[in-house]
């Protein structure tokens, strides 16, 4: 009693310590921890059960991590996700880091155009990257490798993508996006006093590199690596495609055998119990990573005086900076892109060459089902709108709360937020889907309707807003605001009028891509889809699994078609608006 | 501009907002009917004008009763895969048939689903938490059709009362929880530019052959197989050590539905399919792809309609099954899928079975009593195990 008695008091004073401003933040940081939390404990819940969850058949036991840890086929999975995800980083950073690099402190031209194709990487659907891929080193048929064949002979080419080295490769390829648009922030925002000092006092400039820009980068760098890490531990679709039918298995497609099998019950608790054993994970990489927020002050280069990024001027070595990011254009885009408009235009697949030519036909657009086609848009679209814009919200209040914080309670809300990441979608969708058919119900009837799908997503986008936000404000220095308290700025007010105008180019950056893989995400949609509520990548994904890849195909033709434009539209427009965006 | 821009996201959201309400508002609506017994709840009597159109339904008693409710529901949402009676664009079809019928005017939504048994837990956790179903309609085989039955979470409906006999018991589920929809040629779909002549398969171990090796490709669920074990056709001891050959020769695991993959000769051929309606379509598009039934592995592979207990529009779910048994639904079925049901009189299917029974193949119908007492579920899951684990 009297412990309790303790508790609340401390709690109480905690609660009096808070200024208005700051009851704000908590109360919007809360909501989606809140949610989270109820999707945990709906993942624990289904880990324990036996049967079908909420009807009388289920039952209660460890079953099911003894299940998946008896069997043999985790531990092949697990290490093949490992050194898949290792690839995925390590490629996914090398390319979207240098790019980033190079558009944020180098006088590359047409920075614009680089944007444009780094946001377009991301409306491309994985499956066609690898599809592309498949078509160039896939043994039998792959053009490479045919090639290849010719040369040095033999049944089977030489190179072979179905391999978790060549899935990360591809992944990587795919994820470089992401990488870039988060290392870009840490480049964009860094005062380059610091290396000219450096360079003043004699140092060349592969040592400032060394010395300088990659420690003062260092949170941003490894922010993005455990992120893009984390990805590809949890990423599908290429596995799926590539490795799924050479028996090459990670965790998710594991986890897709497991809740999609040819009889019997789908074993959801199964994937729950996994999905609780990542837990682990999840707190040495957060640990990681809060161990290097502890020393965040060292990383403080935005201050209130002499803030000014410079950027290097590259000279003749432009012409090598476009080679490299048109290269990797080419082999993400350019490949995919290309294989996206001929399978579209095909009757079946069929690998290309100048006899193919003859069977071009524009079947597959003029048998599109519009109205499915329109109705998944719509929902899209939606939920592109609310997510980005709640997830941004949620965000900003747990970040300026983390970095600001004093109490030790911010590690937990950091890790909190950085929780959904290392989630398996799989099991977030479960843990919605019973959370609106058995405790939600009709109180708030959510199932069946976009409004869950939102929810899920703006909980699993927290950790991307809060690893930009975080690494953004680690950048500017906490003077700023304090001068605008000490000018009679209320909290709220200083936040308004110097946090938030710092952090714009953040706050678009991740209103974008929020927005786009909001548009990318398949996983918890696909599984919370009814007609009601489907979305349009779970529409490319059904024609895709049921092998109607012209369908799927056309509608992704189509779609980038409409966005590219937009997209270029809308760098052109922020780039103006908010400088160097 | 960063305003206008703000402006004009709310706005978007605003619209949105608005065009999705109609949906949430439906998906909340009451939960379904309980169970029906006999047959499915009728609507009122009197049909809502605005979903009939102005020519009268030919119709008549328990029919009309649920062309009727049909026309009070208003609407049919449906999910399956895209391979399954047309997808999202054979849906439709099949849905303005109907309207053109009976005289309806309902909507159909479709959206493609996850795999048989997924959606069949989806209606089993949805009806347990008093929730309408995500489809009105249920398409699954007969392992599924067990599962959902032995739950009561099919409706048990007087099929032959309803199609005026055309129906016949045999062509009803078990129990009048379903009505068969398709039968499906089971086989080896092969690439006709690899597979030649004397090297096409007309038994089980010509795909063992050792020229195959890595060249064939399997389902990743086993598909068939486990059917194949069954007493009545190969038997358990037979079929277990054909798996284990089949693995060490297969270089790749797909699915029914990707036939493409043979088509392109990233594989030779695929062992075992679920139909040969898939390869039937390749050809259509002139793609290097033809299919052989093997001897001992003459399957026909069924599948089944129902209606789920918490069905929302249980009437328009029975009338679009009613449809799909007509001369006029089966011949569209054939249109879009190459499928009907060989039981019915003017069977596209049948002549094709009888051509090869003149041959001397035996087909074995995937009906419940025909596996009765063989455990297909334990040998799906010993035959996915061994294919997924075998190293290619």
């Amino acid at each position: 009693m009297a412990t309790v008695a303790t508790s609340a008091g401390v709690l109480s004073r905690r609660v009096q310590s808070l200024s208005g401003g700051r009851v704000v933040f908590v109360g919007i940081a809360l909501i989606p921890l809140i949610v989270l939390v109820a999707l945990l404990g709906a993942m624990v819940w289904t880990s324990l059960i036996e049967g079908t969850p909420g009807t009388a058949s289920a039952s209660y036991s460890l079953q099911n991590y003894v299940a998946v840890y008896a069997d043999p086929l985790i531990y092949s999975a697990l290490v093949n996700t490992l050194i898949f995800a290792l690839s995925t980083a390590v490629v996914a950073l090398g390319i979207g880091t240098s790019i980033a690099w190079l558009v944020e402190r180098t006088t590359l031209p047409g920075k614009t155009a680089v944007y444009t194709v780094m946001t377009v990487g991301l409306v491309l659907p994985s499956m066609f990257l690898a599809m592309g891929w498949v078509f160039l080193l896939n043994p039998k048929i792959g053009m490479l490798n045919t090639w290849l064949r010719g040369l040095v002979g033999g049944e089977v080419g030489p190179l072979d993508i179905a391999t978790p080295v060549g899935m990360g490769w591809v992944e990587g390829l795919a994820l470089a996006p992401v990488a870039f648009i988060m290392t870009a922030e840490t480049f964009r925002a860094m005062d380059s006093s610091i290396e000219e000092a450096a360079e003043v006092h004699g140092l060349r400039y592969r040592s400032v590199m060394r010395c300088i820009t990659l420690p003062l980068t260092r949170p941003g760098l490894l922010a993005a690596f455990i992120y893009v890490f984390v990805i590809g531990f949890a990423a599908f679709d290429v596995p799926a495609l590539i490795g799924l039918g050479n028996r090459v298995y990670t965790v998710s497609t594991y986890l897709f055998l497991k809740t999609n099998p040819p009889n019997g019950v789908p074993s959801y608790g199964l994937a729950a119990a996994l999905g609780s054993s990542l837990f682990v994970l999840a707190i040495l990489l957060t640990v990681w990573y809060g161990s290097i927020l502890r020393h965040g002050n060292r990383y403080q280069i935005v201050t209130g005086k002499g803030y000014r990024p410079r950027q290097i001027d590259l000279g003749r070595w432009s012409a090598l900076a476009l080679a490299f990011i048109a290269a990797y254009a080419l082999l993400a885009l350019v490949v995919p892109l290309l294989m996206v408009v001929w399978v579209s235009l095909t009757p079946f697949l069929v690998v290309p060459s100048a006899q193919a030519l003859e069977m071009v036909t524009l079947k597959n657009y003029a048998q599109m089902p519009w109205p499915l086609v329109a109705r998944s848009i719509t929902h899209t679209l939606l939920l592109m709108a609310v997510v980005p814009v709640a997830a941004i919200a949620a965000s900003v209040c747990i970040t300026w709360l983390v970095i600001r914080g004093r109490t030790r309670l911010r590690y937990l809300l950091d890790f909190a937020a950085f929780l959904p990441h290392t989630m398996p979608s799989v099991v977030l969708a479960v843990g919605g889907a019973l959370l609106a058919l058995f405790v939600l119900r009709d109180a708030l009837p959510l199932y069946g309707t976009v409004w869950l799908i939102a929810v899920v997503y703006t909980v699993m986008r927290l950790p991307f807003a809060t690893r930009v936000f975080n690494t953004a404000l680690l950048q500017i220095h906490a003077e700023l605001e304090e001068a605008a308290h000490v000018s009679g700025l209320s909290v709220l007010a200083s936040v308004r009028h110097v946090m938030l105008p710092l952090l714009l180019p953040a706050l678009v950056s991740v209103w974008l891509w929020s927005a786009l893989l909001t548009y990318r995400e398949l996983t918890v949609a696909t599984f919370l889809s009814t007609p009601n509520n489907v979305t349009l990548p779970v529409v490319v994904w059904g024609f895709w699994y049921a092998g109607h890849l012209g369908n799927a195909a056309a509608i992704t033709v189509i779609l980038v078609a409409v966005l590219l434009p937009l997209i270029g539209v809308y760098w052109v427009c922020s780039r103006r608006t908010v400088g160097s965006v | 501009m960063m305003r206008n821009m703000i402006v004009a996201l709310l706005a978007i959201t605003s619209l949105l907002f608005a065009a999705c309400a109609p949906a949430a508002t439906q998906q909340g609506s009451a939960p379904a009917a309980p169970p029906a017994q006999g047959k499915p709840q009728a609507g009122a009597a009197a049909t809502d004008a605005s979903n009939t159109s102005a020519s009268t339904t030919s119709a008549s008693g328990p029919l009309a009763e649920i062309v009727a409710g049909a026309a009070k529901e208003g609407r049919l949402s449906a999910m399956w895969s895209q391979t399954t009676l047309g997808g999202a664009q054979g849906f439709q079809e099949i849905g303005d048939a109907i309207n053109k019928k009976y005289g309806l005017n309902l909507t159909y939504e479709w959206a493609p689903g996850p795999p048989m048994p997924a959606v069949a837990e989806k209606i089993a956790q949805e009806q347990a938490a008093n929730q309408p179903a995500t489809t009105d309609v249920y398409v699954g085989t007969d392992a599924q059709f067990a599962y959902l039955g032995d739950r009561k979470l099919l409706r048990v409906i007087d099929w032959q009362t309803l199609s005026g006999g055309r129906i016949t018991p045999e062509i009803a589920e078990a129990g009048n929880i379903g009505v068969k929809v398709s039968s499906r040629l089971v086989g080896v779909p092969y690439n006709t530019n690899l597979v030649k002549g004397d090297d096409v398969p007309q038994q089980l171990s010509d795909v063992l052959n050792p020229k195959w090796k890595g060249k064939i490709a399997s389902t990743s669920y086993a598909a068939m197989l486990p059917h194949v074990a069954s007493p009545k056709m190969v038997g358990p001891e037979k079929m277990d050590a054909f798996v284990q050959q089949l693995a060490a020769n297969v270089g790749g695991l797909m699915r029914c539905g990707e036939e493409q993959r043979v088509a392109s000769g990233e594989f030779a051929m695929l062992v075992l399919d679920c139909g040969r309606d898939a390869t039937d379509k390749l050809q259509a598009d002139k793609a290097p792809i033809d299919h052989a039934v093997l001897k001992d592995a003459a399957l026909i592979n069924i599948e089944r309609l129902g209606v789920p207990v918490n069905s929302a529009h249980p009437n328009a779910a029975t009338l679009f099954i009613l449809f799909l048994s007509t001369p006029e639904g089966q011949d569209l079925h054939w249109k879009l899928d190459y499928l009907d049901v060989h039981l019915y009189p003017e069977s596209r299917q049948a002549k094709r079975i009888k051509e090869y029974e003149a041959k001397g193949y035996t087909f074995v119908p995937m009906t419940t009593e025909n596996f009765a007492g063989f455990d297909v579920d334990s040998y799906t899951t010993k035959y996915t195990q061994i294919l997924s684990n075998a190293k290619p």
